[in-house]
């Protein structure tokens, strides 16, 4: 069998599509996973969390620690299928990656001293920033999901008055979640 | 050397895709076939020659009471993909007169 040097470019080039559509599938599979997860969570935390005061903070701790329970669950799924080489780059970057915008959140919720609709503004919008950042790499269906979480929650911020909680709820956890099983389709 | 069984267009791209995947990792037909934007019966026909040369391994199962199809590169499936991608790029490698 002899293959010349143009029948085996287009070929390179076949499996070059191939493999980024392929990636993209398990990316946006995996993404779905923790939108899910965390428009789950954030659904029932901005849709209960005002009605259960004084016990807000307490219930928004229980609703973070199960998320990252969950969160930490997936990422072990998906470094038990990952060759130990191939871990540092699609587990390990990211992981930190979501520790640093954590701990950014974290520091300057604590400096500026963010009032109530403001930090509950600041949260999706940051984790927005970051899924989009991600989708840059990673496909830009992601992007896209990241860019109509920032618009919904900013336009809960200036328009929805005192239902902006439950506009977060409704459309934040429910943008998340739609656009998780979207993505694995 | 050239893998005549790999080399088919189809072929290739099937290896492709699930050479991408973890070792351990299955993928559904129906994926599978959306990935490669072809039909039931092309895809179908090529995974039985994959497989026959023991490079896929096909799995049919039920989940729940929907019937289920997924598949897998073997080891020697990913050699074989590995070298025949190698001899692919070392044809472009070679000078050109």
């Amino acid at each position: 069998m002899t293959i010349d040097p143009h029948e085996a470019d287009a070929l390179l080039k076949g499996v070059e599509g191939v493999e980024k559509r392929t990636r993209e599938f398990v990316v946006y599979t995996r993404a779905g996973d923790y939108m899910i997860l965390w428009g789950v969570l954030w659904a029932l935390g901005y849709a209960f969390g005002d009605a259960l005061s004084p016990y807000t903070h307490a219930y928004w701790l229980t609703l973070d620690a199960i998320g990252i329970a969950g969160t930490c669950l997936l990422i072990w799924r998906t470094a038990r299928c990952i060759e130990p080489g191939r871990r540092r780059v699609i587990v390990v970057r990211p992981l930190i990656a979501v520790l640093v915008m954590m701990g950014f959140g974290m520091l300057w919720v604590w400096l500026a001293h963010f009032g109530g609709r403001e930090q509950s503004a600041f949260w999706p919008t940051l984790c927005g920033a970051l899924l989009f950042c991600f989708g840059l790499w990673a496909g830009r269906t992601l992007s896209i999901a990241a860019a109509v979480v920032i618009a919904l929650t900013m336009a809960g911020y200036f328009w929805a008055g005192p239902w902006f909680d439950l506009w977060l709820a409704v459309t934040t956890g429910g943008a998340l979640i739609l656009g998780g099983l979207w993505l694995r389709r | 050397m050239a893998d005549e069984i790999i080399h088919q267009s189809m072929r290739l791209k099937i290896m492709s895709s699930l050479n991408v995947l973890g070792r351990s990792d299955w993928l559904e037909f129906t994926r599978l076939k959306a990935i490669l934007e072809t039909t039931d019966g092309n895809l179908g026909a090529h995974l039985e020659t994959l497989s026959k040369a023991g490079y896929i391994q096909i799995d049919k199962r039920f989940e729940g009471k929907r019937p289920q199809t997924r598949v897998r590169a073997t080891a020697a499936g990913r050699r074989a993909f590995a070298d025949h991608v190698a001899y692919l790029r070392g044809i472009l490698d070679q000078p050109t007169d």
